[in-house]
Parts: structure tokens; sequence; C-alpha cells
């Protein structure tokens, strides 16, 4: 399987510093069944969702979470950081993990922590896909010793032999930090990849390392989760990286912000025309920010002055055939079925035909 | 909307003016072999040593022309490569006034007949051209050195072009560079290239006991190289270019020891992306 490295215009250095955006005014949480309140504590539970700050139900209104306008319950922030009870600190074990994924509703990372008898693997990645997200390494240089301490824990409780910590070989900052601490994890194999689209995904990275077995993957973030979780940490913010086409700040941000907040605290004299969601390749463009809600989806937001133009002309060139990593005919519709909407098709396209929308389109039909 | 936010760096318009770059040694080459050459031997004024920038700059306006007819955007395109292609083509002693007016000519009805079927257009436009020439008596590929004197060339002479050919398709090393200039594009057909000339040169070998003289035939090799490979009218699968580029190549040695030896592999470029897009359009009906 042959991997392409995104060729862009836009290059991005990155300062290696993760700002604050942790005393939002108000937080927006969904409304599903009228809860009385009087007073919010930090991760009081709100219809599943647990608040971010301590504060007040100010007000019902329109937003949109998950991609979806509903109604959503404004929690003015009180700025006491309040909180009910702290959570006790768990013992790591797979049944722990287990047991802290099930309690706080992790059902697809639980669901990864069910087959680990005669484990043969473990590969962390921390690996971000997507052109300037940086929300992996960014965490993993921010918790160096303690996601290293938790990869070695669970090798130790799935005496599992190979244990691969993967990064991309261009990511020096963090190699440095990860070789200085390595002596200490003799049995954890540091792994350098290139710099390949795709490569974040398990599928491709395993195949690419040439890993067989039985394997348990999990990326930085889902490991951050599970170490906060066990530790008792703050649950309440996420890391999300920003971008406009020259700069790019990593923030950690209470979750369940406006968009706009956050947008105007990192670039406040910023002027753009289009927000994007999710990463250039395979996210998704918004245009009510001040309504739009920081979930747990959302990993990075990208601010452009102007979006490429598309055109719907197939010069018949043949390189969306010859780039896609799953044998997509997409000019003749054959194996749409094996798409999986990666945008590398219409990245490469010279005449900028939208290939990702024709795929879907050509589903559909 | 499913769309994505972000393109490669190697748009159609990056593609083609790199192209474009890669056409400049050819030209200077012509300049030097149908220009300078013959105004050291006092057969041409100082004008007529560039001719071929007058055929490429009449080409672009006759272009513009046509846009404006037409209400296109006038921008870098695969027509405007094509436009550029055909002069390389054309016979050294090639009239201006002909040259132009079939151009436009050819360029309308390649406009409503390309809406019909897909086929190759710059071999339409050459064979079009060449066809008003024969009819004004104005097709020859000798240059008026060639024409008066006879020339014995050696293997080196053939390969750096100083045989009889287009006004600048003669240099097949210049040709040959092209292709790897051209391969790092990754959207350049060159399994079409490779393939053609391969079988062409196979063929024409066997059919002449591997004479030297009919084996490097600049027009014919060059084709292979500039307009075999078009984008639009060819197959995108790599078997089926190899395929495509061995069937032209063999047709193009047939035509060119059978019919001409300067437009042979232009008819057969011509003929087999005609075959092919019928194939294709009757594959796509059913």
């Amino acid at each position: 399987m042959h991997l392409y490295k995104l060729n862009t215009n836009i290059k991005i250095k990155d300062n290696f510093i993760i700002e604050n955006f942790i005393n939002p005014d108000f937080i927006y949480i969904p409304y599903y069944a009228n809860i009385k309140l009087d007073n919010i504590f930090i991760n009081t539970k709100i219809n599943n969702y647990k608040s971010s700050i301590s504060g007040k139900i100010i007000d019902i209104k329109k937003g949109i979470f998950n991609e979806k306008y509903q109604n959503v319950f404004v929690i003015a922030n009180d700025f006491k950081e309040k909180e009910n009870k702290k959570e006790p600190k768990t013992k790591v074990n797979i049944d722990n993990i287990k047991k802290v994924l099930k309690e706080n509703n992790e059902i697809k990372l639980l669901n990864r922590f069910t087959n680990l008898d005669k484990l043969d693997n473990i590969v962390i990645s921390a690996i971000n896909d997507e052109i300037n997200v940086f929300n992996n390494v960014y965490l993993l240089k921010e918790n160096t010793r303690d996601l290293l301490d938790l990869i070695d824990d669970l090798r130790i409780n799935t005496k599992c032999k190979n244990n691969y910590l993967v990064i991309k070989n261009d990511e020096s900052y963090i190699i440095d930090e990860c070789l200085n601490l390595f002596g200490t994890y003799p049995l954890i194999t540091l792994t350098l990849v290139e710099d390949l689209y795709l490569l974040g995904k398990k599928e491709f990275l395993l195949d690419k390392l040439n890993i067989n077995g039985n394997t348990l993957y999990l990326t930085i973030e889902e490991l951050d989760t599970i170490n906060r979780y066990l530790k008792g940490l703050d649950t309440t913010t996420k890391l999300i990286t920003i971008s406009d086409n020259k700069t790019c700040k990593v923030i950690r941000a209470k979750k369940y912000t406006l968009i706009s907040d956050l947008i105007k605290y990192a670039y406040k004299d910023l002027k753009y025309n289009h927000i994007i969601i999710n990463g250039l390749m395979t996210g998704y463009e918004i245009t009510d920010s001040n309504n739009y809600i920081l979930d747990d989806e959302i990993k990075s937001i990208h601010l452009l002055q102007k979006i490429p133009k598309q055109n719907n002309e197939c010069i018949n060139c043949g390189l969306c055939l010859k780039v896609c990593p799953k044998k997509v005919d997409m000019i003749n519709s054959k194996n749409l079925d094996k798409c999986i909407d990666c945008g590398l098709c219409s990245f490469m396209c010279p005449n900028l035909v939208n290939l990702r929308a024709k795929i879907k389109d050509d589903k559909n039909e | 909307m499913n769309r994505i936010y972000i393109n490669s760096k190697i748009t159609i318009d990056k593609y083609i003016l790199r192209y474009i770059y890669g056409l400049i040694p050819l030209i200077m080459y012509g300049i030097y072999k149908n220009g300078i050459l013959l105004y050291n031997l006092n057969l041409i004024n100082f004008l007529e040593i560039f001719k071929i920038l007058y055929l490429l700059i009449i080409s672009l306006i006759i272009y513009t022309i046509y846009c404006l007819i037409f209400k296109k955007k006038i921008k870098l395109n695969l027509e405007v490569l094509n436009i550029l292609i055909i002069p390389l083509f054309m016979p050294p002693s090639v009239n201006i006034l002909i040259y132009t007016i079939t151009l436009f000519i050819g360029l309308i009805l390649n406009h409503y007949l390309s809406k019909v079927l897909k086929y190759n257009n710059t071999t339409f436009m050459i064979l079009f051209i060449l066809l008003f020439l024969i009819i004004f008596k104005n097709y020859n590929y000798l240059n008026l050195a060639e024409a008066t004197k006879s020339y014995s060339f050696s293997f080196l002479d053939l390969l750096f072009g100083r045989n009889t050919a287009g006004i600048a398709s003669s240099s097949i090393i210049i040709g040959l560079l092209l292709i790897i200039y051209f391969s790092i594009f990754t959207i350049y057909k060159k399994e079409i290239t490779l393939s053609s000339i391969i079988s062409f040169i196979l063929l024409i070998g066997l059919l002449n006991n591997f004479n030297i003289v009919n084996i490097l035939n600049g027009n014919a090799i060059l084709s292979l190289i500039l307009i075999a490979p078009d984008m639009l009218s060819t197959p995108i699968k790599r078997n089926k270019k190899i395929i495509y580029g061995i069937i032209i190549g063999l047709l193009s040695a047939i035509f060119t020891q059978y019919i001409d030896i300067y437009c042979g592999s232009i008819i057969s470029i011509l003929l087999i992306s005609i075959i092919y897009n019928l194939i294709r359009k009757i594959d796509k009906l059913k």
C-alpha cells in the first residue's frame, strides 16, 4: 500500500506552548429534560454531560451540538471552580480501566479492551493525520512521563511483549523528550515513521509497521483520557488546535464553550471568511460559529480567508485512481463501498474536482 | 458539504506551465536547425530564423479569438498546451497564411466534433492543417538546405535531430530527456509514451532490417512523446495505458512505413484515440 505525503503551501511553525482558555463566561449543554439545579458544580451531570464549570443555569437557547440544532442550557460561570467531590485515584489494571470507561460512558474506547487475551502488540500512536493539527504530540509533550507510565502499566498488565510508541519522524521536539525518558522504559519501543497521510489510521499504520496479531491500538488522546479517568484528573477541558494560514495555536479549552468565544480568544484581530472544523481534508465548514458548541468530537478549527475553487471537469489524468489507498475507481463508480472518505483523491486532483462529493453522490444513487 | 479545503501544490495550470518549459529546448533547437543554420547558408533572411516563434504566437492569437467567439475563459488549460504543440510538427516550409486560416477553421471544427466524440484534438488539428498544405501544394518537410543538398547522417546526427522532420520536432535526444523531465509530473502518462516508442522501434526496425534512419524518425518519436499521452482521450489504468501505447506504436510503424514517413504516427494516434473512445462510449451505453 503506497501512502503519500501531503505537499501543501501551508507551512506552520508551531511554538509548542499550550495556551489555556479555561475561564469562559458561559458554557452550553444540551437540554433534554427540565432540570432544576440551583448550583452547578464542576462535573455535575446534566443529561449525560458533565458540566465543565461551576455556576448557574440562566437560560435555554438554540445551539448546535454534535452538528445538530437543539435547545441548550446556558450556564453562567461563577469562576469559583467548585467541585462536588474529587474523583479518587484508581490503581492501573485492565479491570479498573474497563470500569472507569464504563462509568464515563466511553463505549468506543471500552470496546478496545474487550479481547486482550494473548495480546501480541500494544501500539500507541501520537500521529495526527490532518494537516496542521497537533493535539496528539502536544498531549504527549504535556504528559510524557504519565503517559509512558501508563503504557508501561498496560504492558505489565497484559504481559504484552511488543510495545510501540509511534511518532512522526519530523517532530523532533517530542522525540527528544521521549528519548530523555526512554531509559526508564526499556520494553517500550519508540518507533518513528515518515510524515505520510493516513498513518493516523490504525489499519494503515499497522500495515506500514508490518504489525500482525492481536493488537491493542490507542491514540495518545485516548490514552490521555484513560489516564485522566484513572487518576481522577481534570476531564472538563480538552485540547484543540486552532490555526490560520500562517500560525497555529494549541489551546486547552473548557468543553461546551462556544466556538466563536474560542476563536475570539485565539485570534482576536484575525480576518477570516471560513471556519473549518476537524481538518482541511475530512472536515466541514460551519457558518454559525456564534451558536456552535465545542463538543467532544471537535478536534481542530481552521480559519481560512479563502477556500480553493472547485471544478467539475475531469481531465482524465487518472491521478485519483493512482493515489487511492483503497483502489476505489471513482471515475467509473466501482468499489465505492471500500471508500474511507479520506479525501486524498480530491486533494490530489490537479483540476480541483470534488471527488469526495462525487463518491458520496454515486453511493447514494 | 462534502469537500476538502486544501489542494495539492500541483494544479493543472502549474503542470501545463512546466510542460511548456519542457518545450523550450525543442523550440530553441528548431530555431537553430531551421533558422540559424539556413540563415548562415544565406537561404533565408534574418526574420525567417524565428518562424517557429511566429507560428506559436499566431496559435495563441487564434486561440484567444476562438475563446472570445465561444465565450470561453482564457486560462492555462490543456487546450492551450495542444495549441502550442501543433506548430512544432509543422513542415519548415509551412505557409503562415495557410497555417493561420486552417488552424482557425480546425479549432472551430474541433470544437463541434469533440462534443460528439472524444479523440486526440492535437492530431486532428495537425492533420487538418497538413491536409490543406497538401491541397495548396505546400506539404514538404524538407527545409531549404535539405531540399537543395543530400546529406549522409551518422547515428549521432540522427539522434541530435539533424534529419528531416517538423520545424521543431527533430531532436530525439531532447525528446528522450523530456520523457525523464515529464515523468517527474505524476499526471504525465509515461506508460503510453514508453510502450509506444518501444513497440514502434521494434516493428519499424523489423520492417527495415533495423536501419537507423527509419528508426530515428524525429516526427514519429516526438509525436509519441508529446501527443500520444494526451490527457483527455487516453486510458487511465496502467495496463490499459500500456496496451494503448503498444497499439499506437505498432500502427505508427506501419503507417510510417506505408503511408507517410512524417505524419504516419500522427494518423495512428488519431485513429486509435477515436477507436478507443468509441469503444468506451459503447461500453458506457451498455
